[in-house]
């Protein structure tokens, strides 16, 4: 299979409270100067005439970008890429920012997948997160998508948001499922360090969600999706089934994809590509003729494993056993069989025939699960 | 200087509570000192400060000469230092044996203090002649009349006898100076006699080994002597004798009544004791020892464990290290079913404790897992012999022995009138025996009790400052073991004995106690992805219980999109957490758990 191709679009229109990726606010010059960099870049890290499994335009706020600005990005991409099989393309949309003519020019450009930044329908929540848009904002921008043709919806929502209730946040995603959406992302807030969010936090102007409810959400979040269909996949993602994001799935079994754009990551073949977290760094090399990548690290075997223990068993399905001994180069059970075998009888964690997965349970608790199972592999290594 | 005739000698000390002046007055003396150029007085002092900062380390006289000049007289004053806190009593009495009179210095806008008290008794006990001062009379909140009457309460001192005095004005240092020739007798001491000479104090440096302080009593020491040590038997030959003043002053020999510094190649402090006897090594066995010499004696104890088994060594080469320098502190190796490898440590006092710990994990760099202290017990055995407990852990079933005794203390309290009934009632949770009660005017009280030594261990002095607004002070020593209704307690996590976690108590608190353990265990152990059961008992009793339940939810519910490396991180830093921690069945158990018992709040027992 071809790699999957992420491309990173680093502005925003203004930045959020508890965003901690890397964004910031930028002029019109700027991004005419980053969309010719992207060219550039695409022209030496893919193949020409690459048929990607899957695109994601992720950001940032890639529909920052003015109509015009989407349309030259998307004659970029049509000069690397072939595009003709129709592979799944996603592009993440902030409500507020996307117009008519915006959504057209996605539509043009190949996307056929809409990743809304809802967030909340609530617009205290959307106050206290910083969200530049109003309630109705995300309705009409579906409509928008829908309008131009852009048939596969996603909804992202965040949860466990200070001060929320149960009934609030069930509300909410009620509402994204309304929508009539085949796929809902829920995020529960995180605090990040050197964020807005984080500082009130330690002033004590916000409280964090308490353990207990935090977990409701996350059951409830499962019952109430799953009575619209849409089952839970990953930890965080639900879909009705052949909706899954295949892009995502990708990252998750640790797949081949490469990382386009000022901050973003890359993999291939279990070798780590980063590019830096400066778009101006990154713009000056590719200007050189030269590539921007601050780190390429191959993992060393019991990384390998690690890795993808930790990204494979945030899905319902688990990590495929043979895909592990092929990633890894050796048998899960004869690298982490010990921790494995207490997580079992804590009811944690259970295997099929092919797969290593998660219980409920221990979904609940994965970062802990993997925490076990990675001890496990160092006091092996 | 052994020109000097002893007449002419005055050695004395200054004592004092914490921050009543003591420093700034010596200062003044200094000053004083004929012999002091002041430019190069300011000098020479900041020149060593600096070198402190530098090296990082404490370069410390205990004891300066002071070339004085008194009614156009010519003596020689020498300053003798004393630690200032109530864990260094047993060095303090010798510092004291050191010198005929002391300066018992009383800050007059706070009055006497507990420490002040402690340090009079000691200075009376070793025939001191003691010059009360009054310090600080230059400032508005100066009482110098009630604090007269305070030293005329407590001490029987006469008010005409106490000197007022500012050490920061200078007002009052004539007058000291001709108090200290007047009233504080020369040393008296046979020339002609073979050498005897009292180590009252030792440093370890560095660079010349380690310093030691003598007071001659009789006869001289001189370079190239061959000299004993009565109590360790250890020989040496004298590589240098000398005076401090501003640094090291080498002198051909210290004579009769004179006090100075020794360095005679001794490589650890180990190998000398403070309050031994020096003597020519040739009439070593002829020569009877100077009164009063004591092994030092640990008062408390506890563990030390390195986190990762493989540091054991790495440990036991911090602490050999920080033995050279501190000869008061013991470690034992021992082993800990719990925390496996490791050293029960013996100290003066808690606050000892925490100067040799600090210094050992900075020194070291090593993860460390420290156990709560404890005091030591005596149990007389069936048979009629008598064994001596330093860990809980070793206590043996209450079959084997007839009893158990615990050391008991004599406290005394300074507290504000206003807060002696809260003073009373802690004392008494803590089992005390009131014994005594003083007013001192001003408003304030001395309290005295006999109590057991463990119950001031934990938080006693904390608990005192705060129901006395911070003005209440405390002093104490130990007077001797009583026999008492102790048993331990056991403390099980998961199942499992933790022997580091157990304790001795009264038998009428540990329950209590046991159950605030546990409570405190469950705020310090963190949910696990099981639950875990939290034990403590009696024997085979149980007598309390606690449960942590496992884990309700640990999962980043973030997008973190292709960037594998950032999960990575948050794992490695998880892995980490883990790795510090210390694992008992199948528990990890942070280090600050194993002082759960230090933090259990005794309020309401």
């Amino acid at each position: 299979m071809q790699p999957s191709l992420y491309i990173h679009i680093p502005f925003c229109v203004k930045k959020c409270g508890y965003c901690d990726f890397y964004s910031g606010v930028a002029g019109d010059a700027d991004i005419d100067r980053y969309i010719a960099a992207l060219d550039r870049e695409l022209a030496l890290m893919v193949p020409q005439g690459l048929a990607p499994a899957t695109v994601f335009i992720g950001g940032g706020t890639p529909t920052r970008l003015s109509a015009g600005q989407l349309q030259q990005l998307g004659q970029v991409l049509g000069r690397h890429l072939d595009l003709s099989a129709g592979p799944e393309f996603t592009c993440e949309i902030n409500p507020a920012t996307l117009t008519p003519a915006k959504a057209k020019a996605l539509a043009q450009m190949g996307v056929n997948r809409a990743s809304m930044g809802v967030q909340s329908f609530d617009p205290h929540f959307l106050r206290e997160l910083d969200r530049a848009h109003e309630a109705g904002t995300a309705e009409a921008a579906i409509a928008m998508a829908r309008e131009a043709g852009i048939a596969r919806l996603s909804v992202d929502l965040m949860f466990a948001l200070p001060g929320q209730t149960l009934p609030q946040f069930e509300a909410d995603l009620r509402q994204a499922l309304a929508l009539g959406t085949s796929h809902v992302s829920l995020y529960a807030l995180t605090f990040e360090d050197d964020t807005t969010l984080t500082r009130k936090l330690q002033l004590g102007q916000v409280q964090p969600c308490p353990e207990d409810l935090e977990r409701a959400m996350f059951e409830a979040a499962g019952r109430i999706c799953g009575q619209a269909g849409l089952h839970r996949y990953e930890v965080s993602n639900f879909a009705v089934p052949g909706q899954e994001c295949r892009h995502n799935l990708v990252y998750w079994t640790l797949g081949d994809w490469i990382g386009i754009g000022a901050g973003a990551h890359g993999m291939l073949d279990g070798t780590i590509t980063a590019n830096p977290k400066d778009f101006r760094a990154w713009c000056e090399a590719l200007e050189a003729g030269r590539l921007a990548a601050i780190g390429q690290s191959a993992m060393r075997p019991q990384e390998r494993a690690e890795a993808l223990l930790l990204m494979g068993l945030r899905l319902v399905q688990g990590v495929e056993l043979a895909r592990f001994r092929a990633f890894a180069g050796a048998d899960f059970t004869a690298l982490c069989g010990q921790a494995a075998g207490r997580l079992v009888e804590l009811g944690l964690l259970e295997f099929t025939p092919t797969h290593v997965r998660c219980t409920e349970q221990g979904l609940l608790v994965l970062d802990s699960v993997v925490v076990e199972l990675a001890s496990d592999l160092e006091v092996r290594a | 200087m052994s020109s000097n005739p002893l007449q002419h000698i005055r050695n004395f000390c200054i004592i004092a509570h914490i921050d009543h002046g003591k420093s700034t007055l010596a200062d003044r003396l200094l000053q004083a000192s004929s012999a002091v150029d002041q430019r190069k007085l300011r000098e020479q002092t900041m020149d060593s400060m600096d070198l402190e900062r530098e090296r990082g380390i404490t370069i410390k006289a205990k004891a300066i000469a002071l070339p004085m000049v008194v009614d156009d007289k010519e003596y020689l004053f020498n300053l003798i230092d004393t630690p200032g806190h109530v864990d260094f009593g047993y060095e303090v009495s010798r510092a004291m044996h050191a010198c005929e009179g002391a300066l018992a210095l009383v800050d007059t806008t706070q009055g006497i203090q507990a420490q002040t008290v402690a340090n009079m008794y000691q200075a009376i006990a070793a025939d001191l002649h003691v010059i009360p001062l009054a310090n600080k009379v230059d400032m508005i909140a100066s009482r110098l009349e009630e604090t007269q009457q305070e030293m005329e309460q407590v001490f029987g001192i006469k008010p005409a006898e106490v000197i007022g005095c500012s050490g920061k004005t200078g007002l009052g240092v004539p007058e000291i100076l001709r108090a200290i020739v007047a009233r504080i007798p020369a040393p008296t001491g046979d020339p002609d006699a073979p050498l005897k000479a009292l180590i009252f104090d030792a440093v370890y440096d560095d660079y010349r080994g380690v310093v030691v302080y003598v007071r001659v009593r009789d006869g001289f020491i001189e370079p190239r002597q061959k000299i004993a040590m009565k109590a360790t038997g250890k020989e040496f030959e004298v590589l240098e004798v000398g005076v401090a003043r501003m640094g090291f002053v080498k002198q051909d020999r210290l004579g009769t009544g004179c006090v100075g510094y020794v360095i005679c190649g001794i490589k650890s402090i180990q190998d000398i004791g403070v309050g031994d006897t020096i003597t020519l090594a040739s009439l070593k066995d002829q020569i009877t020892p100077l009164p009063g010499y004591k092994k030092p004696q640990p008062m408390v104890y506890a563990g030390i464990y390195p986190t990762q088994a493989s540091d054991f060594e790495a440990l036991r080469k911090g602490l050999q290290k920080l033995s050279l320098s501190d000869s008061s502190f013991t470690y034992v190796p021992e082993q800990s079913g719990a925390l496996g490898y490791g050293f029960r440590c013996g100290y003066l006092g808690l606050l000892h404790m925490e100067i040799v710990q600090e210094r050992l994990e900075r020194e070291s760099g090593l993860e460390l897992v420290m156990t709560a202290p404890n005091v030591h017990y005596e149990i007389l055995k069936q048979d009629g012999t008598q064994e001596r407990i330093e860990c809980a852990a070793h206590l043996p079933d209450p079959t084997h022995y007839k009893e158990i005794r615990e050391p008991l203390v004599r406290l005394n309290i300074i507290t504000p009138t206003g807060s002696i009934g809260d003073v009373m009632k802690l004392a008494l949770e803590r089992r005390g025996l009131y014994q005594n009660q003083e007013h001192l005017g001003q408003g304030r009280a001395l309290l005295t009790f006999k109590i057991p030594l463990s119950e001031i261990i934990f938080d006693f002095f904390d608990r005192l400052k705060s129901i006395t607004h911070g003005y209440g002070t405390m002093d104490y020593e130990v007077v001797g073991f009583e026999a008492a209704d102790l048993v331990k307690v056991r403390i099980m996590v998961a199942g499992e004995d933790v022997d580091a976690l157990s304790f001795i108590a009264h038998r009428q608190f540990a329950e209590s106690r046991g159950r605030k353990v546990l409570i405190k265990l469950r705020e310090e152990i963190p949910k696990h992805l099981f639950v875990i059961s939290l034990q403590a008992a009696i024997g085979g009793k149980i007598i309390a219980g606690e449960k942590i339940s496992s884990m309700g939810k640990n999962v980043t519910a973030k997008c973190y999109g292709g960037d594998v490396s950032r999960k990575k991180k948050l794992l490695e830093k998880q892995k980490k957490g883990k790795a510090r921690m210390k694992m008992i069945g199948g528990v990890e158990v942070p280090q600050d758990a194993f002082l759960a018992i230090l933090k259990v709040d005794q309020d309401g027992e």
